[in-house]
């Protein structure tokens, strides 16, 4: 999953990239809303949630959050605030925003909520996404087949995620480095094919459960075995 | 009144840095290796909570 941090607060940015990385999201950072208005505008389904500051340069975090949902873009927000007030949140809930943090907070409260986020989308999705005998629990963060665990690297597990949640479909070798990797990862390298050769190796022992197709020069496919 | 406003501004300003204050603790309390330096970053992360119970009640004043 691909995040970005609105956030011109360096330290609390750099502190926030580095906690939500170690938990294994992708994290873009930018420091003022014009530049995530257009980054947002541009690369819209690269991301799957924004974590934004109220406090900002120029367009602030509420103007940002109204810019966009007028914009028809319905990615999930996240604010940050430094205001505690009952009025103050049901305002910021009611300008678009999908939940928010009040500072200062832990890191495990911030990752809940943002799993808690993306897991009520569109369509309502589960927690436990499955294919098969494979199944990955996006709340536990666990993979399993039948019975037994599959101990996966945090970029392993997004990827499995992110073929969990459109099983059948081909992901193009694109959208699995926009929704694994920032923006400033090497797209054109062999990274992506490293990473998928290890996760193949290690549900080989499951294949039973479901296993990767290649469709030559376009991406993957994950299927029931 | 101002001095009520300029107590709620200075309540939310402490916030960024308590932020950074905390999450920098619970990241080096994950890392660390003997017990001391996991008790002492205990008292620091008990001590942000009280300075920010002093912040919330600092910001409930009202004019």
């Amino acid at each position: 999953m691909r995040l970005l941090i609105v956030e011109d607060e360096k330290s609390l940015a750099e502190n926030l990239k580095r906690t939500l990385e170690g938990r294994g999201f992708a994290v873009d950072h930018l420091d003022n809303g014009e530049q995530a208005f257009s980054r947002l505008s541009l690369y819209r389904s690269d991301y799957s949630l924004v974590l934004l500051d109220l406090t900002l340069p120029g367009l602030d975090g509420a103007q940002l959050t109204q810019k966009l949902r007028a914009e028809g873009i319905t990615i999930p927000i996240i604010v940050i605030t430094g205001k505690s007030e009952t009025e103050h949140k049901i305002a910021l809930l009611n300008s678009g925003a999908d939940d928010y943090v009040v500072k200062p907070f832990s890191a495990e409260e911030l990752v809940a909520r943002i799993n808690s986020v993306l897991r009520r989308p569109v369509e309502s999705q589960p927690v436990v996404h499955s294919l098969g005998e494979l199944s990955i629990d996006t709340a536990a963060r666990r993979v399993r087949a039948g019975e037994r665990e599959i101990r996966l690297t945090l970029k392993e597990y997004s990827l499995l995620e992110c073929f969990l949640r459109r099983p059948g479909q081909v992901l193009t070798r694109e959208e699995l480095s926009n929704q694994v990797w920032d923006f400033n990862s090497l797209n054109w390298s062999n990274v992506l094919d490293v990473h998928m050769k290890n996760l193949r190796k290690k549900l080989s022992p499951v294949n039973h459960a479901a296993r990767f197709e290649t469709v030559r020069g376009v991406g993957y496919r994950l299927v029931t075995a | 009144m101002a001095e009520q406003k300029l107590l709620r501004d200075i309540a939310h300003d402490l916030r960024t840095p308590l932020s950074i204050i905390q999450l920098t603790a619970e990241s080096m309390q994950m890392g660390a290796k003997d017990q001391q330096t996991k008790n002492d970053l205990d008292v620091i992360l008990k001590q942000i909570t009280r300075i920010t119970e002093l912040a919330d009640e600092l910001s409930a004043q009202r004019e």
